[in-house]
């Protein structure tokens, strides 16, 4: 941005550069901070195994060595993303959360109150490809999107 | 309801980037903001520490690989000042626009 602002009365020209600026910016960080696609693949496919491993001896073992390491590899990382900056984003949020919980319940009462192995290893699945689907669609909407001209 | 007025601290062109780098962040760290803002640690760190000064940005500093690493974040108050900004620049073009 190439201008000396005149803080007190900035002309509408400078207004409109350094709003430009603003969406470049903004566009920019959020592209900067998408996940990676080796992170998004191991994350839905943790999240996967967890629910599919629900019930069983592994399961606290799985969970604590993927927290752990996560927080390793974030504490590592140049940007985060505000998870929600908008009601939308809550809702998408919360929607996630309500349907990864049910999966995981789901596949605990399979597991251990019907002695199934397939509906918790189907869940998993699920669980997995719907989070690495959804991390896929933002990844290539921030990598095509372009500032306004 | 109040108009949003300018703000002087983040009116500089290269804080306004700052603000606005940060804006949909967490936190980053100040090599992406150096690269993404294309000026050297000094020029970086003067317009940081204003933006500190004012309760903007918040910093955090961690060591990894043996070498101390610092990386910035908005407040809520930087996040609250950064939105009035360009609810004023807004202003400015719409009244332009409209006249």
């Amino acid at each position: 941005m190439n201008m000396t602002p005149n803080k007190d009365n900035p002309s509408p020209a400078e207004a409109q550069e350094a709003l430009a600026s603003v969406d470049a910016l903004t566009l920019r960080a959020r592209q900067r901070s998408a996940y990676s696609r080796a992170f998004a693949a191991a994350m839905s496919l943790w999240s996967g195994v967890l629910v599919a491993t629900m019930g069983t001896g592994i399961w606290p073992l799985l969970f604590v060595g993927g927290l752990v390491a996560y927080i390793v590899w974030r504490k590592r990382t140049e940007t985060w993303p505000r998870e929600v900056e908008s009601k939308r984003g809550l809702g998408i949020v919360l929607g996630l959360g309500a349907l990864v919980g049910a999966a995981f319940i789901g596949a605990y009462i399979a597991r251990v109150y019907m002695g199934q192995f397939w509906l918790p290893l189907l869940l998993g699945v699920v669980v997995a490809v719907l989070l690495f689907a959804l991390s896929e669609k933002t990844y290539r909407a921030l990598r095509t999107t372009t500032p306004a001209a | 309801m109040p108009t949003p007025e300018l703000d002087p601290i983040i009116h500089a062109p290269n804080r306004l980037q700052i603000c606005a780098l940060l804006m949909p962040l967490e936190e980053a760290a100040f090599k992406v903001l150096r690269e993404e803002l294309s000026v050297s640690d000094s020029v970086l760190s003067k317009h940081i520490s204003q933006l500190v000064g004012a309760g903007y940005v918040g910093l955090s500093k961690r060591t990894l690989d043996g070498r101390q690493h610092t990386w910035a974040y908005l407040t809520p108050a930087g996040r609250h000042a950064f939105t009035a900004h360009v609810a004023a620049l807004q202003i400015i073009v719409s009244h332009a626009q409209g006249s």
